[in-house]
């Protein structure tokens, strides 16, 4: 797999140093953002990301919200999109899968769960 | 968890303690609010957000008693914002009892896993209080008529507890979250032990610069030297305030948790007590408010449990029905004194002397301080009969110990009927302590002038002999006097006359220490010991001069305090003639 370049849009610091230790393995370059506005600022920034690890569960921009920002806006409505999600907020994963997003974990997840996400993501 | 997350627990409880104190927080709130028939909601939301992420992060984190304890907590959140009827003191107590559960796993978390059972019985509580309340309101709703009460009205109704209330205040309180950097308070440590050493490099140069100055030919780069050395001097006093004042937080650290105290202690003891806090954002030394918190949960349990009167007593004497405590912090030149106020019984003095009478002391030559001071003796904790002690009970003799090993000191005040006023004067900071050099048998030993009265130049015939201890005169009063030779175990040199003798005292306790000669004030910088080396019972801690020596600082109250122990070297009244 070429190098990819990951957007993950997720509240709690605390996972971003976790999707850090998971993903090396898969030689990305990956950036965060706090909340869904961030989320868009940095989007609008960027080039050729390949993949959005959304945090459906966030401050000041919702998931749900940002996602609809981004499927609105040509330049970023082709980027996949996958889900995070927990217990207990299935609506919002199935309006997030009607949106768009190609697919969805449910928090806790482990390494293996989120590597087959990804892969099946990549290789469509 | 997987083996990498280890690595990233600190960073978890670091991201997690802010949350669960704010849910502890927000809990206690809605049980205010709900006490007085509010709803609150506008505090449920931004909770129940906390609670998500908590869920979320511990679940990832595979910490499976958080992910479910904040899981029930909120389910009861979610019932309580559909429910008005459920806005009451059992849920409140119930969400209490799961945010103290939160805390308490998030402390231990770093080094061990979090017992599961506590978790378990909890979620299977709240499981069933929620199944529950949904029955009762199925039920109710099928009601009709004018017997249905609404639920407004069933608050009002005076709630009568027949146990003690179950959620316990937890012993955990966190640093202040600023809106600046994060540091951990060992780090800041580190860098004023750093700063430390700089100090002592800084004396040795002032040292050479001293000693250059002595020789018999003068160079200009002499005067540059010393420039330098008093600049650098300067520079490190900058250095070292500047990171002493951040190391400094403000009382409030601690006063905040008084509030949950108080308020379960009060439920207990079915006394009604009100808490005033003044002086909250007086600032102190980390070090010494971790050491401080305990002794004054100390004091406000002793208030609590025998200083307070109850209700009809109070009534009887013409009081008003509400107790009051009064914490308060403030700075007083280089010291702290933070104090313990209530307006109940007033200390026994009456038991008091009975007590010490029983452990051999003289109470009728001891004054009314002196009296008072002996309720923080080790014995009178162990005692049997200490439970008939009107006032006080078990563990003022750990609060004495606690702050004079700080190198503070504790008084005390009372009134019988009107109350009692523990005073803690504790020292700004642990790091740096200006002390007297001294020196006895060419050993060399540090004295916190704190705790110095006087240094006085011996003549003969100063000292009498009673009942073999040494005793003088010094300003009227007659106190004991020591050698420290002795006190430090010395190797007695024949011709070593002792010169001085330094008067050093601690609480109500005073007395003469012989030493050879006076070597002059010094900062030392502390440098604690983990294991006393021998000179065990007196001394605590070491500090290295200038020129390389390492010295032992004596703690004066210990010191003070054995010798009182062993019967010898109380302070005896003025009154008392010496022929």
């Amino acid at each position: 797999m070429k190098p990819k370049k990951i957007l993950i849009v997720e509240d709690s610091k605390l996972l971003h140093n976790m999707y850090r230790m998971m993903l090396r393995k898969y030689e990305c370059t990956l950036i965060f953002a706090l909340n869904g506005r961030e989320g868009l600022d940095q989007l609008a920034g960027e080039t050729d990301v390949d993949l959005i690890i959304l945090d459906i569960n966030m401050p000041v921009m919702t998931g749900i919200e940002f996602l609809q920002e981004v499927k609105k806006n040509e330049a970023y409505a082709q980027i996949p999109v996958v889900i995070i999600s927990t217990e207990g907020k299935e609506a919002d994963v199935e309006r997030g899968m009607q949106l768009g997003a190609m697919g969805y974990i449910t928090k806790p997840f482990q390494s293996p769960g989120l590597d087959d996400l990804i892969e099946k993501v990549f290789s469509n | 968890m997987e083996e990498a997350f280890q690595d990233l627990l600190q960073e978890f409880v670091d991201e997690s303690e802010p949350q669960i104190e704010s849910i502890g927080a927000a809990f206690l709130e809605l049980e205010r609010h709900w006490k007085l028939g509010e709803a609150g909601s506008d505090l449920l939301a931004p909770t129940k957000g906390h609670l998500h992420t908590l869920k979320g992060n511990a679940g990832m984190m595979g910490i499976a008693p958080m992910q479910s304890v904040a899981h029930a907590l909120e389910d009861l959140c979610e019932l309580v914002s559909k429910r008005a009827s459920c806005q009451s003191p059992e849920t409140a107590e119930l969400l209490i009892e799961g945010g103290d559960l939160l805390a308490e796993m998030v402390r231990v978390v770093v080094k061990d896993k979090p017992d599961p059972a506590p978790a378990k019985k909890f979620n299977a509580t709240v499981s069933e209080y929620i199944k529950q309340a949904k029955e009762r309101r199925v039920r109710i709703d099928r009601r009709d008529g004018p017997e249905w009460r609404s639920g407004k009205e069933r608050r009002t109704k005076p709630e009568r507890r027949k146990s003690p209330s179950k959620a316990r205040s937890t012993d955990v309180f966190f640093g202040v979250t600023s809106d600046t950097v994060r540091i951990d308070f060992k780090r800041l440590d580190t860098l004023l032990e750093i700063v430390g050493e700089g100090v002592i490099e800084r004396s040795v140069l002032s040292e050479v610069s001293r000693r250059l100055a002595a020789l018999p030919h003068d160079v200009p780069e002499m005067s540059m030297l010393e420039q330098a050395t008093v600049s650098l001097d300067r520079v490190f006093k900058n250095l070292q305030e500047t990171l002493m004042e951040a190391r400094l937080l403000p009382v409030s650290t601690i006063f905040g948790r008084f509030d949950r105290l108080v308020r379960d202690l009060s439920h207990e003891t079915g006394k009604s007590v009100r808490l005033v806090k003044l002086g909250e954002e007086t600032p102190i030394d980390k070090r010494i408010l971790d050491r401080v918190g305990d002794s004054l949960v100390h004091l406000v349990r002793n208030a609590m449990a025998h200083g307070i009167d109850a209700p009809d007593e109070r009534a009887q004497a013409g009081k008003p029905t509400e107790a009051t405590i009064r914490l308060r912090a403030e700075h007083r030149s280089d010291r702290v004194i933070v104090s313990v106020e209530d307006d109940g019984r007033g200390i026994d003095r009456e038991k008091i002397q009975e007590r010490a009478a029983e452990l051999g002391y003289d109470v009728g030559k001891m004054t009314e301080e002196e009296t008072s001071h002996l309720i923080f003796l080790p014995e009178f904790s162990t005692a049997k009969t200490v439970s008939n002690l009107a006032g006080r009970g078990v563990g003022l003799g750990v609060v004495g110990a606690a702050v004079h090993g700080m190198g503070g000191h504790v008084g005390v005040r009372s009134r019988p009927g009107v109350g009692t006023s523990f005073e803690l004067n504790l020292p700004l900071t642990l790091t740096i302590v200006k002390s007297l050099l001294v020196e006895v048998d060419r050993e060399i030993y540090a004295i916190p002038l704190a705790q110095i009265d006087e240094s006085v130049r011996m003549e003969d015939d100063v000292i009498h002999d009673i009942n073999q201890m040494g005793v003088m005169n010094w300003r009227s009063e007659l106190i004991h006097v020591g050698d420290c030779g002795d006190l430090m175990r010395t190797d007695r040199q024949k011709d070593n006359k002792r010169e001085f003798c330094v008067i050093v005292s601690s609480g109500s306790r005073r007395r003469g220490i012989l030493v050879d000669r006076l070597l002059g004030h010094q900062e030392v910088v502390v440098k604690g010991l983990d294991d006393i080396l021998g000179k065990g019972k007196v001394s605590s801690s070491a500090s290295i001069l200038g020129d390389g020596r390492i010295v032992f600082i004596m703690d004066v109250a210990r010191i003070l305090e054995q010798n009182f122990a062993m019967g010898q070297g109380e302070v005896l009244s003025a009154a008392e003639k010496v022929t």
